[in-house]
């Protein structure tokens, strides 16, 4: 069995697949050069225009009319979208015409193979394209029923399914059509009613051709096309991008293809790379590894958005190339005692959405930093899992913890006997009852930023305080709580 | 009683439809490693719901339950993320490992808390979330829309995360347990183990939501 998809009206869809706003408006795409230029597709709302017209009298006729031309990247992209869906049927697929593709279904389970083609419609319409599907016998009767689908067709009895079929489809010269609109002939079955040898005498090799044609007969090998090296997608815009929206927008159907191309058999990818190229010929390049292999379309847009969402560059975007490479999906077992994720992408995306709101300085594991200096605390990216706790080397602390106030907040201190006594500040004003002796402690004495302080711990009414003295005057750190 | 308008009629029939039955998911707790307030919660911070821990006082213990709570779930291998309001948070108070399991997010304004709470109150990887909004002025606190903590409230109960919100007042409409830390701690607690200290810790519990739907059950 054979299958062929189809795209009707394939570079309209292919169009409206990037820029969805004209998928409400009449558009014609335009082909030729000057006056020459002949309108080539027409979409469903261009009522009264048809192709072969040319821009003037097709603008006559339908003012609001959107002349477009041909879109080769959206073309590119669409194409592309439809071979990664054929090739989720067999790894037997030939593109045979532009926004068509054969498929050979030999090996595939029967009983499977309707709810196949039903996903791989409902799939490439997900992705904003409208496809028919014929299935037959052989390449041919395929096509045929691909031709006249609505929007699937099985062909099991090809004689009746042929014998009504228009002789149009046969892709005569203008001389053929006139010749057998004379003898009468109409359809398929028409033709091939008349005997083969004497069409064959009456028009040569060319009569023998039309009859087995006519008769479904189809000996062409298949030349089914190799799977792609590179999931890779390039984009020009025609106008300079300022905005994100437009971008976005781009990036998330091209990675929805790119998805579907990765995610075959079963992969994914650990990793994009994505290039904008900037006016005054500028490039930005970035590239994210992802927590574990995936190829849910939403996991790698979110990824590209979080980053695009928070990057400021100087110029506009005139086009970006994106890239992802392939990787085995993880095929594990959990653990009866596993704490890993339960989302990893999500939690990676997560922290990334937070870098884009608070800073990327301001999200992640606290960490000491290398160095005596109090307070000095890094924050680290955050790990895949959570490690089994180890034993602390210190003995268990005391107190309660403090909360910082950062800034220290400043104070006006009274010394009795070089004692704090009293002490007034926004949060607290009173006596002082001194809790322990002061604290001394300095260091990088050898670099411009030497450190020096002396700290107390103080209680004032309900409150314990951490004071703190420095070369500057009295400040507290901290509340214990 | 007025007759009801067709977009009502519409809106109960669309409601009907999407929610034919009323679910409510199995809420579990988080130990905190605190036994009063375990106590007092019914075994730890429920999941899918708001606990208030209102700080009535400046040295009430409640940083230090919030240290506990970390120590729990870090035996536990549970992920915690501290949103912290005003960076006050000091991991110098725990060794390095204690806190490998935590994502801390400093804010710059309460704008920027209540959009990263949101944020990750969504991702289901989290078992607590901590929002501590202290060191904010009340009179901007209480400025809070009540929208803000209906949605994360949502949130929680959508990734089935507990949510811990720190406050100096209380400040959270729809918190289903609001505990007051009023007890304050004396000067000698500062040199006594914090183990001990946290299991002698005094808090009141001042709402208790789901305790009154379990009886209501």
């Amino acid at each position: 069995m054979f299958a062929v998809i189809e795209l009707p009206g394939f570079p309209l869809q292919a169009i409206f697949r990037l820029r969805p706003e004209l998928r409400g408006e009449p558009v014609a795409l335009l082909a030729g050069e000057g006056r020459r230029a002949v309108i080539v597709h027409v979409s469903p709302l261009a009522r009264g225009i048809a192709p072969g017209m040319t821009a003037a009298q097709a603008l006559a006729d339908c003012p609001a009319l959107q002349l477009l031309t041909p879109s080769l990247v959206a073309e590119r992209e669409a194409g592309a979208l439809l071979l990664s869906a054929a090739w989720c049927l067999s790894p037997r697929v030939e593109p045979t015409a532009s926004g068509a593709c054969l498929v050979d279904l030999t090996g595939s389970s029967p009983e499977r193979l309707p709810g196949q083609i039903k996903a791989l419609r409902a799939g490439l319409a997900a992705h904003g394209l409208a496809a028919r599907v014929g299935i037959a016998p052989n390449a041919l009767l395929a096509r045929y029923a691909a031709h006249s689908a609505e929007p699937e067709q099985w062909i099991r009895d090809p004689q009746s399914f042929l014998a009504k079929l228009p002789l149009s489809l046969l892709e005569l010269t203008v001389d053929e059509a006139r010749l057998f609109a004379d003898l009468g002939l109409r359809t398929l079955g028409a033709l091939t009613a008349f005997p083969r040898a004497s069409l064959a005498n009456r028009l040569g090799a060319r009569g023998d051709e039309l009859w087995a044609r006519a008769a479904g007969e189809w000996t062409v090998p298949m030349q089914p096309a190799p799977f792609p090296v590179r999931h890779h997608a390039e984009m020009e815009f025609e106008e300079a991008v300022e905005t994100l929206e437009p971008l976005l927008f781009v990036l998330h159907r091209i990675t929805e293809r790119l998805a579907v191309e990765v995610g075959q058999f079963g992969g994914g990818t650990a990793r994009l790379s994505l290039v904008l190229r900037l006016d005054q010929e500028k490039t930005l390049g970035r590239e994210f590894d992802l927590p574990e292999p995936t190829a849910n379309p939403d996991t790698l847009f979110a990824v590209l958005e979080n980053h695009l969402s928070s990057l400021q560059t100087d110029t506009a975007i005139i086009g970006f190339s994106l890239e992802a490479f392939p990787a085995r999906r993880l095929e594990q077992q959990e653990g009866l005692f596993e704490t890993g994720l339960k989302d990893a992408p999500l939690f990676f995306a997560t922290l990334g959405r937070l870098a884009a709101v608070v800073g990327n300085g301001n999200v992640g594991t606290p960490r000491r930093a290398d160095t005596h200096r109090p307070d000095a605390m890094l924050l680290a990216a955050p790990a895949g899992s959570v490690p089994e706790r180890l034993a602390p080397a210190a003995p268990s602390p005391s107190g309660p913890m403090l909360r910082r106030l950062r800034p220290p907040l400043s104070a006006t201190v009274e010394l009795t006997e070089a004692r704090p006594s009293f002490l007034f500040s926004t949060i607290a004003t009173g006596e002082v009852l001194v809790l322990r002796r002061p604290f001394w402690s300095n260091g990088d004495w050898w670099r411009p930023d030497a450190w020096t302080r002396e700290e107390w711990d103080i209680q004032i009414g309900t409150g314990l305080y951490r004071l703190l003295h420095l070369p500057a005057g009295w400040f507290i750190e901290g509340v214990y709580d | 009683m007025p007759p009801e308008s067709d977009k009502v009629v519409a809106l109960r029939r669309l409601l009907d439809a999407r929610f034919p039955v009323a679910v409510r998911r199995e809420q579990r707790t988080v130990p905190t490693g605190v036994p009063a307030l375990d106590g007092l919660l019914g075994g730890g911070l429920l999941t899918g719901g708001i606990t208030e821990f209102v700080s009535a006082v400046p040295s009430g213990g409640s940083q230090l339950s919030i240290a506990s709570l970390l120590l729990a779930t870090r035996l536990a291998r549970q992920r915690v993320a501290l949103v912290d309001a005003a960076g006050s948070f000091d991991s110098a108070g725990l060794d390095e490992d204690a806190v490998a399991h935590l994502v801390l997010v400093r804010c710059g304004s309460l704008g920027e808390c209540w959009r990263a709470a949101d944020l990750a109150a969504r991702d289901p990887n989290y078992a607590v979330i901590v929002l501590d909004t202290r060191g904010w002025p009340e009179r901007e606190l209480l400025r809070t829309r009540d929208s803000i903590w209906v949605r994360l409230q949502r949130a929680a109960e959508q990734a089935e995360t507990a949510l811990a919100v720190q406050t100096t007042t209380a400040l959270v409409p729809n918190a289903a347990m609001r505990i007051v830390f009023a007890h304050p701690l004396e000067g000698p607690c500062l040199i006594r183990p914090r183990l001990e200290l946290a299991n002698a810790l005094e808090m009141d519990l001042q709402r208790s939501r789901a305790r009154v739907r379990a009886a209501s059950a």
